[in-house]
């Protein structure tokens, strides 16, 4: 009996295990084959063996190589006639006679090639990609820049001073009679502003620089004399504007009574332009200032004596008791020592040297604001001849020591500096600057402030938008207090302060230290800036590109704020990047290995066909595509399933590298919309994976990539704009603050080089 | 004239005269009037705290130590007769005391209270705790002749001297002087890494040590005055690493490892950036640029590496 019903229970289970799989199996259909092996073992087809052209072809190179002008020149009349054999047998060309041009052409070195481009490029067999090579190589050699750059400078200046006039301008022709003071205002400006161009833009530097290069390359060229006159002569304009520049500088400095900056500008103007007689008068002031200030610093360290020589002999040795006190007694005594002394008959020159020391009282007991009015008390009455007084100046000049006031006078500044916005806009900080004589430029200005003036409703209405661009004055200065007197009277008060402009600026973490340093700490609040800012962090976690970053980021998460809802999410993220970590993750899209067919076949990743033919039943690749994780290791996303990890034999991995580097190189030379991305971990993969060494992945962060090869689509859209013919934009604008209204064309001005930073 | 006409014309002359006599320049540039001025203003500072906060400036805007001690002595010399007579001296000498310890001048300000200890004068005693702690400060921070020493015998002697400090700030826990031995303890720390950075770079071995050195440093005086500046070494330092790494393995040779490379660029550009977010400081602007710099130079090195 007991064997029957084990008997029945196995059956039952049996039948409930095939029911439960018959039942997932008519809910999801079974993987693909080629889903269970998504790379397939066939041999690529054998290259064809090298024909005649291509043998001469290897000759050529060799003799060239070696530098057999003689041999490679014939050599390539050899290819020649090989070719024209073809053309008769009526035989496609070998398609390698430009590449024999340009390398007879490079037989002459890297100097003279940029001069040979020219007649290579009139070639009409040149392979596109040898094409842009070439037209590179020439526009790349020192003179072709330098006479870009100028023809650009031309264009540059000729074109904004056109945009600065027309604008007005048009505002004038279009809206003068709704707000003509507006308008010629604004014509006015643009005029007196033409004047502002630079005399040596960054672009006629690069063409100094240029002209500098081809100069030191060819000096014995027909062309060198008049390249080295360019040259001088753009050198001494560009010598000229700098030693004007420095001029002005040390001009403002004078003005300021900055000696030390006066010393330096004066001097570097008169290195760029020597005998200029302004930057001398400039550098003998400079060197007198210092001198005057240099003595007064002297003086101002020197004691006029030991005990004031009006001190009565019987009060001398109270004095140097009181002194004693002064220097070696509790801070608490000092003050009763010194009114002590005071109620002797003393000399006047000494009564603010007491009130200093009385001071001390206040500050025996920890009270700041005290501290602060009997030092305030100490020159009192003004007028006495005495340098005590400075010394209680230094110590309420010190904005650490002092920072309690410092903090109410960065209060007042910032509550002025926000009605000033609110009241005058964007002339809150006076007329705008262009290098006119300043009242010239308020005048300028008056239109617009008016118009600014009634306009105050609106930013009324912007206020609390632009709330967080004021503040920064009381944030340092609160910090500094809370920093100087953690436990001080006033430190709830700035903590609550910079508590709420930190929140206003979006700084949670800021605003939470600062709501935990309270007295009342509020736990609502603290809670919610606790949840703001793990979120913050678990925001900047995804943006970090290097794994062991992210990953230090929502370890962070869950640590410090582990009672945040972003925790949970942070957990979860830590688990699946953690579980995904590889020592590679180059990754190649769909879109790209249906572009490139020769990375995927036989030979190279050795994909199976179907998976790629854009039918689903058979398996599919998905959008993701393939990534590289490491080694030969590779990791293939398909479609509604999980993804699948293979291992591409050794030799395959090496040839699809190979072209997977081919492919980019050949798209950077044909598509002029493609870019070098610098990745110098993914360089280092490909270059030990070609050689086929890589034994074990490289674990560190900083050897991983995370480069994403994309289709031309997916880079560039499918659209291949164009940059219009015309040298020109139509512009349409209108203007709610001054009302205005303007449509114009405006020149389209030349863009900056790639390396123009090295030249500003 | 009536009376109230007399004190209305009083009145206005008072106030005429107020307005005439406007506050007049404050005479920085004057000499200080006398000892006691300075007694006073040093006294004020005594007890602040110069390991978290930099040191006072005084009006001249120097250090109010070292301004203190230049006035002191200029008055020693002017009055040198007057006070051989003893008439202050013992002030005189107690003030510079206090003021070299501070401008780490341990053996003078030792020498400088045990003059006044000597003295009959209610300053003896004190002066003889001052003349105490400086000893030990100057024994503890003596240098050493480092030429031919192992750099375990220096990291030992360092260890050692720290140890000093740790027990001598124990002692003056209390005392003013608890902040000047924290300041040489971490000017210790300092040095010890500043040393084994520099040994790093004739023997690479010693990088680990050199920037665990200068890690700790960082770690271990987070509340000083100075942490933005050891912030900055700490970036210095790696930086200097990667340069080290470049001009041993240039670019585009095949030794060169980026990631080695990166490690350590990694570790500058992080702290530049951290120093250079620090509102308010003169470091803002020293990290700013150089994180600048050493980005071009990283620029430069993987151009290097980059297909032309």
């Amino acid at each position: 009996m007991k064997t029957n019903s084990r008997s029945r229970r196995a059956v039952t289970v049996w039948c409930s295990a095939a029911a439960l799989a018959l039942g997932a199996c008519a809910g999801e259909q079974g993987p693909a084959p080629a889903e269970w092996r998504p790379l397939e073992s066939a041999r690529p087809a054998r290259e064809p063996l090298p024909d005649s052209a291509e043998r001469i072809a290897a000759r050529l190179a060799a003799s060239a190589l070696v530098g057999r002008y003689a041999d490679a020149q014939a050599q390539g009349e050899a290819l020649a006639r090989e070719d024209a054999a073809r053309a008769e047998r009526g035989e496609l060309p070998s398609g390698l006679a430009d590449n024999a041009a340009e390398l007879l052409a490079a037989c002459g070195g890297s100097e003279s090639f940029p001069d040979r481009t020219e007649a290579l490029l009139e070639r009409g067999d040149l392979d596109p990609a040898l094409r842009r090579r070439l037209e590179l190589a020439r526009d790349r050699a020192p003179l072709a820049v330098a006479e870009t750059r100028i023809a650009e400078e031309r264009r540059y200046k000729l074109g904004a001073l056109f945009n600065r006039i027309v604008e007005p301008l048009s505002t004038l022709a279009i809206s003068g009679a709704l707000n003509p003071l507006a308008a010629s205002r604004s014509a006015l400006a643009a005029l007196l502003t033409a004047h502002q161009f630079p005399s040596a833009s960054p672009r006629e530097r690069e063409a100094l620089h240029s002209w500098d290069e081809w100069l030191a390359r060819h000096p014995d060229a027909p062309a060198a004399p008049e390249i080295a006159e360019r040259a001088t002569e753009l050198r001494a304009r560009l010598a000229q504007e700098r030693a004007l520049r420095d001029l002005r500088t040390a001009r403002a400095a004078a003005g300021r009574g900055s000696w030390e900056v006066v010393e330096v500008f004066a001097g570097r103007a008169q290195r760029q332009v020597p005998g200029d007689a302004e930057a001398a008068e400039l550098l003998a002031r400079a060197e007198l200032g210092l001198r005057e200030r240099d003595a007064r610093e002297r003086r101002s360290l020197a004691v006029r004596s030991l005990a004031p020589e009006s001190l009565r002999p019987a009060e001398r040795d109270a004095f140097a008791r009181l002194a004693r006190t002064a220097i070696a007694a509790p801070l608490g005594e000092v003050a009763p020592a010194a009114r002590a002394f005071a109620v002797r008959d003393v000399p006047p020159e000494i009564e603010p040297e007491l009130r200093l020391l009385a001071s001390f009282e206040p500050l025996a007991r920890g009270d700041e604001d005290g501290v602060v009015t009997a030092l305030e008390r100490v020159p009192d009455p003004w007028g006495a001849p005495d340098t005590a007084s400075r010394q209680a100046g230094a110590l309420l000049a010190d904005p650490s020591r002092n920072a309690w006031s410092y903090y109410r006078a960065a209060e007042g500044a910032d509550d002025r500096a926000r009605l000033a916005w609110i009241a005058i806009g964007r002339f809150a900080n006076g007329a705008q600057r262009r290098n006119l004589w300043r009242p010239v430029e308020y005048l300028l200005d008056l239109p617009g402030l008016a118009t600014t003036l009634v306009t105050f409703p609106v930013r009324l209405v912007q206020y609390p938008g632009a709330r967080a661009h004021f503040g920064g004055g009381v944030l340092i200065a609160g910090e500094r207090y809370v920093a100087r007197y953690p436990d001080g009277v006033h430190a709830d008060d700035v903590h609550g302060e910079l508590e709420s402009l930190y929140a206003q600026r979006g700084q949670p973490v800021a605003a939470l230290r600062h709501a935990e340093a309270r007295r009342e700490p509020d736990a609502k609040q603290i809670a919610e800036y606790r949840g703001q800012a793990a979120a913050g962090l678990l925001a900047a976690a995804e943006k970090q590109t290097r794994v062991d970053v992210r990953l230090g980021y929502l370890a962070a998460v869950v640590r410090e704020y582990g009672d945040t809802p972003s925790a949970a999410a942070a957990r979860k993220e830590f688990a699946t990047q953690k579980a995904a970590a590889s020592p590679q993750r180059i990754r190649l899209t769909r879109e790209f290995l249906l572009e490139h067919p020769p990375l995927w076949g036989p030979g190279a990743l050795g994909l199976r066909p179907e998976l790629l033919d854009g039918k689903r039943a058979n398996g599919e690749v998905a959008e993701s595509g393939v990534t590289l994780i490491g080694r030969n290791a590779l990791e293939i996303a398909l479609e509604n399933r999980e993804p699948v990890v293979s291992r591409v034999p050794p030799e395959d991995f090496a040839r699809f590298v190979a072209r997977l580097e081919e492919v980019s190189h050949t798209s950077l030379a044909r598509d002029e919309r493609e870019r070098a991305v610098p990745d110098a971990a993914r360089d280092a993969f490909f270059a030990t994976s070609r050689l086929a060494v890589v034994d074990a992945g490289d674990p560190r962060a900083a050897a991983r990539s995370d480069a994403v090869f994309e289709s031309t689509h997916e880079k560039h859209g499918f659209v291949h704009s164009r940059e219009s013919i015309l040298p020109v934009d139509l512009v349409l604008r209108g203007d709610l603050e001054t009302l205005g209204l303007s449509a114009f064309p405006r020149i389209r001005l030349p863009e900056d080089a790639p390396d123009a930073l090295l030249y500003q | 004239m009536s009376a109230r006409g007399r004190a209305r014309g009083v009145a206005c002359a008072l106030w005429l005269a107020a307005c005439a006599s406007a506050p007049p320049s404050e005479p920085s540039d004057e000499p200080t009037q006398d000892l006691l001025e300075v007694v006073a203003v040093l006294r004020l500072h005594v007890a602040d705290d110069t390991y978290r906060f930099a040191a006072a400036r005084d009006v001249s805007g120097r250090d109010v130590f070292r301004a203190s001690f230049e006035r002191l002595e200029s008055l020693e010399t002017a009055h040198s007769e007057k006070l051989s007579t003893g008439y202050m001296s013992d002030v005189l000498w107690f003030a510079k005391a206090r003021a070299l310890e501070r401008i780490g001048e341990y053996s003078l300000a030792r020498l400088h209270y045990q003059r006044v200890a000597g003295l009959d004068s209610e300053l003896a005693e004190p002066a003889r705790a001052g003349r105490d702690v400086c000893e030990r400060l100057a024994m503890s921070t003596s240098p050493e002749p480092v030429a031919g020493v192992t750099p375990q015998r220096v990291a030992d002697r360092w260890t050692e001297r720290r140890a000093e400090l740790v027990t001598l700030r124990h002692d003056v826990l209390e005392t003013h002087w608890r902040p000047v031995v924290d300041a040489e303890i971490e000017r210790g720390d300092a040095a010890e890494a500043v040393y084994f950075a520099a040994q790093s770079e004739i023997d690479p071995s010693l990088e680990a040590t050199a920037l665990q050195r200068a890690q700790q440093l960082v770690e271990l005086h987070r509340e000083s005055k100075n942490k933005n500046r050891h912030l900055l070494a700490l970036a210095d330092l790696y930086a200097e690493l990667s340069r080290r790494y470049a001009r041993r393995y240039p670019p585009p040779s095949l030794g060169f490892d980026p990631a080695t490379f990166d490690e350590y660029a990694h570790g500058a550009t992080r702290i530049y950036e951290v120093v250079a977010q620090q509102d308010g400081t003169v470091e803002k602007l020293e990290a700013a640029h150089k994180l600048e710099a050493y980005l071009s130079y990283s620029l430069q090195v993987h151009e290097d590496k980059l297909p032309q």
